[in-house]
C-alpha cells in the first residue's frame, strides 16, 4: 500500500466519521490530532479506532504508545502500515 | 426460566449502582459479558415522569429511552469487568455516558410496554466503549442509536 493513500484514506475516515465540518485535504498530515491541533476528545479517539479498523481491516492495540501513534495523521499512517506488514515509502 | 431468574434485579443491582428512581433495567435475559447484553424494563404507570410526560397521555421522554440502553450498557460492560464497576464482589460503580449518536426513536413508549433492549460492544479502547443498542416492543423496533460510555 503506497502511503500517500493511506494518508487520504485516514484524512477521508476522520473528516467522515467525526462530522467535521472540513475538507479531507484540510488537514495537514503534519498536525496534532488532539492538543494544539485539531482539538479532538478522547470520544472521537475511540471513533478513530473503529475508524482505522474498518478501514484497513487491522486492530489497533491499546499500549504505550498509544498517544505517540494517534499524534497525527502521519504517526498514524506509520502505525497502520505498521498493522498492515508493509514498508513504509 | 432459571437463568431469568438468576439474571434478576439482585443481578442488576450488583452491576449497576443506580437505584430509585433512576434504575431503568428490571432484568437481564442474556448476557456474553464484555460483549453483548439483552436486558428487560417493563414500563408501567407508576413511572414517575409519566406524571407530567404528559398528563392525560403518558409517554417515555426519549431520554428516558436512551438511559435505559445506557443502563443496559453499563450491565455488559461491568459484566465483562474491563470497565466500570468491579464486577459482583465490589460496590458497583458507575459507567459515564459520553456521547450520544444517531439515535432515532420510532414509535412511542408507553405504559404497559416491555422493553427488550439489545446492547452490542463495538469497540472498547482503554477507559472508554462504544456500543450500538436497539429497543423493541415485542417484535416492533421503537428505538436504536450508539451510545460511548467511560468508566473509572
Amino acid at each position: 500500500m503506497i502511503r500517500t493513500d493511506v494518508v487520504n484514506r485516514i484524512k477521508q475516515m476522520i473528516v467522515r466519521r467525526l462530522q467535521l465540518k472540513i475538507k479531507p485535504e484540510d488537514i495537514r498530515a503534519e498536525e496534532a490530532l488532539f492538543q494544539g491541533g485539531l482539538y479532538l476528545d478522547s470520544v472521537e479517539a475511540l471513533e478513530l479506532v473503529v475508524g482505522l479498523e474498518e478501514e484497513f481491516g487491522v486492530t489497533v492495540e491499546n499500549s504505550e504508545n498509544t498517544k505517540k501513534r494517534f499524534f497525527s495523521v502521519d504517526t498514524l499512517a506509520d502505525y497502520v502500515l505498521e498493522l498492515l506488514g508493509t514498508v513504509s515509502v | 426460566m432459571s437463568d431469568d431468574q438468576k439474571m434478576g434485579a439482585s443481578f442488576v443491582h450488583g452491576l449497576l449502582p443506580h437505584r430509585y428512581p433512576m434504575l431503568m433495567v428490571d432484568a437481564m435475559k442474556e448476557v456474553e459479558p464484555g460483549r453483548r447484553g439483552l436486558g428487560v424494563k417493563n414500563v408501567t404507570s407508576n413511572e414517575h415522569y409519566l406524571q407530567g410526560h404528559f398528563p392525560g397521555e403518558p409517554i417515555m421522554p426519549g431520554v428516558m429511552a436512551i438511559e435505559c440502553m445506557a443502563q443496559v450498557a453499563g450491565i455488559v460492560l461491568a459484566s465483562g469487568a474491563s470497565l466500570a464497576g468491579g464486577g459482583a464482589t465490589a460496590a458497583p460503580k458507575p459507567a459515564y455516558l459520553m456521547s450520544v449518536d444517531s439515535f432515532k426513536f420510532r414509535k412511542p413508549i408507553r405504559p404497559g410496554d416491555t422493553l427488550l433492549v439489545d446492547v452490542r460492544v463495538v469497540r472498547q479502547f482503554q477507559n472508554l466503549a462504544k456500543v450500538a443498542g436497539e429497543i423493541r416492543v415485542g417484535d416492533t423496533l421503537v428505538a436504536s442509536g450508539e451510545l460511548s460510555l467511560a468508566g473509572q
